[in-house]
């Protein structure tokens, strides 16, 4: 059964339609990045999985219930700067608790909390104070890791995190697609969490165009990057009249591997490499708005 | 209780709410000065038993202090988290009608240790002028400060509700102040029925009665009489926090956030 099941999920804010038959399926142990323009609905369709919002129209099911009823199995991360400003970093976590109903977290939990992101010498520190990049540690600490859920809506959880903070997060997110969590994140940031994500969804005007498994991407025929010396430039741009050249080397695309090798010995070139060039997920992202 | 606890934690760390305490101390100071000044025979136990300057307090603060703390205190438990922009984390976390709940007691709570707190801070400064415990009327004492209690924790829930309504704390302290203080300058027909946002509309008997014995202390005189019978003003509560609870169950039942 499918973590969040939605089909024909409509959702306006006035007149603007901002979901329009909006269909998506997320399975369990998925790691699904939704990738879409600005203002396209990804943080509103968080919002109706969570039951912050409801649909005007369709249908959404969220862990087997409607939306809201599994609130406790959620992890939510918001777009938003979503921490108190006027609490230091281990109050922030202890509220962040309590709120859902546990008891207060013992005092060394929520030390190894904030030492897993960093933020351990910063505890007593007012949040306010913190830089974009902290403040984000801090809500993923608040949001991810001081409870355990079944299901992790993350919504532009790269925002501000320096290069140490998205290893963190890809480890993270590997660790919960191990578990068998499943994670549904609004991104931009598609070719920093490739390697993170299972499968990857690109929504317009307000539908999803496309769902596929990133793992099948890589299967796909790739580009490949021939670099020659030089002297065999030429030839090389007699070889391969459609390549992109830059520099020294020539970008191919659409032709089997063995017609290259074929067309580089008729031509006599010897290369100096030949490299696949993977189609990251932002190409086959901007593949979906080729028609724009 | 897990929910509340959280609350409060957030209200204690709050400058806020602690600025609030200090005027609220300020203003028994005021009082204080006022009553001590030139040799009044406030303290005098014959004519004032110990105690007297708790109901003095608590009584001035009824009247006229608690609507700072009261307002303040309350549009900030029902505005500030979507001032920090956390609301929707919030209501995740907790649940649309647990978090509101959560916000309702803790108010009330916060409100009513202020009450405790301005009766303790009488008591002690009584018993710097009369330590004979036996003028000490606590039953009357304990009446006075549950009426303080359930004035100020009504107006709290009021301005709660407004908060929590408008979603910004600068209107809702407005909206609040201009509800409470607005009802003055309305034709005398109008303003009979609007009154009873005000708490102490539907207290005012009660009231009059439990402070009684402050009649006749120098330059103060309480009046709070409204004419409703006890059991007018027991309705009148009983509708007055219905309402309030209604329009926050509404609001925890059909609220989007965005």
């Amino acid at each position: 059964m499918a973590v969040i099941d939605s089909s024909g999920v409509v959702k306006r804010y006035g007149a603007r339609t901002v979901l329009d038959r909006f269909s998506l399926q997320v399975e369990p142990g998925e790691v699904c990045a939704l990738a879409g323009p600005n203002g396209s609905g990804k943080s509103t369709f968080l919002r109706l999985v969570l039951g912050l919002a409801r649909p005007d129209d369709g249908h959404l099911q969220v862990l087997g219930a409607k939306p809201g009823v599994a609130h406790r199995r959620i992890n939510y991360l918001s777009e938003d700067e979503a921490i108190y400003p006027h609490l230091s970093a281990t109050d922030n976590l202890s509220v962040a608790v309590l709120a859902r109903g546990e008891p207060a977290p013992k005092r060394e939990f929520v030390q190894q909390t904030l030492d897993l992101l960093a933020l351990g010498r910063l505890g007593k520190k007012r949040a306010g104070s913190f830089s974009l990049g902290m403040k984000r540690r801090l809500q993923l600490a608040m949001t991810s890791l001081v409870h355990r859920a079944d299901l992790y809506l993350l919504d532009e959880p790269t925002n501000g995190l320096d290069v140490k903070g998205l290893l963190w997060l890809k480890q993270f997110l590997g660790e919960l697609k191990d578990r068998g969590a499943s994670v549904l994140l609004a991104t931009h940031a598609l070719d920093e969490l490739q390697d993170a994500v299972t499968h990857f969804a690109v929504l317009r005007d307000g539908r999803i165009v496309s769902k596929q498994p990133v793992e099948a991407d890589q299967l796909l025929p790739s580009d490949l990057r021939i670099a020659v010396d030089q002297t065999d430039i030429e030839r090389l741009r007699h070889a391969f009249p459609r390549a992109t050249f830059v520099g020294n080397s020539a970008l191919v695309s659409k032709i089997d591997v063995a017609d290259v090798y074929r067309l580089l010995a008729a031509s006599q070139i010897i290369p100096l490499r030949v490299d696949a060039v993977r189609p990251t997920l932002s190409q086959r992202y901007l593949d979906a708005f080729k028609d724009e | 209780m897990t929910l509340i606890r959280a609350e409060l934690i957030k209200l204690r760390r709050s400058k806020l709410v602690w600025v609030v305490g200090g005027l609220c101390a300020l203003f028994d100071v005021f009082l204080f000065a006022i009553y001590t000044a030139n040799g009044s025979s406030v303290f005098e136990p014959e004519l004032l038993p110990l105690g007297q300057l708790a109901a003095l307090f608590l009584c001035s603060f009824i009247a006229i202090a608690n609507v700072i703390p009261a307002v303040l205190i309350g549009g900030y438990v029902g505005a500030q988290d979507y001032g920090d922009r956390v609301a929707g984390s919030a209501v995740h976390w907790g649940g649309r009608y647990q978090s509101l709940a959560g916000k309702v007691v803790a108010t009330v709570l916060a409100l009513c240790t202020l009450v405790v707190a301005t009766a303790l801070f009488g008591l002690l400064l009584g018993l710097a002028h009369d330590t004979n415990l036996a003028h000490l009327d606590l039953l009357r004492l304990l009446h006075q400060t549950g009426l303080g209690m359930l004035a100020t924790a009504m107006l709290g829930l009021f301005a709660l509700t407004v908060a929590t309504l408008v979603r910004s704390l600068a209107l809702a302290n407005l909206i609040t102040v201009v509800t409470l203080f607005g009802q003055m300058f309305l034709p005398p027909r109008l303003g009979q029925v609007t009154r009873f946002v005000n708490p102490l509309a539907c207290l005012g008997d009660a009231a009059e009665s439990a402070f009684s014995n402050l009649d006749g202390l120098r330059n103060f005189s309480t009046s709070f009489g409204n004419g409703l019978s006890l059991g007018q003003s027991v309705i009148g509560l009983v509708v007055y926090v219905f309402c309030c609870l209604a329009a926050l169950c509404l609001v925890a039942r059909f609220r989007e956030y965005r």
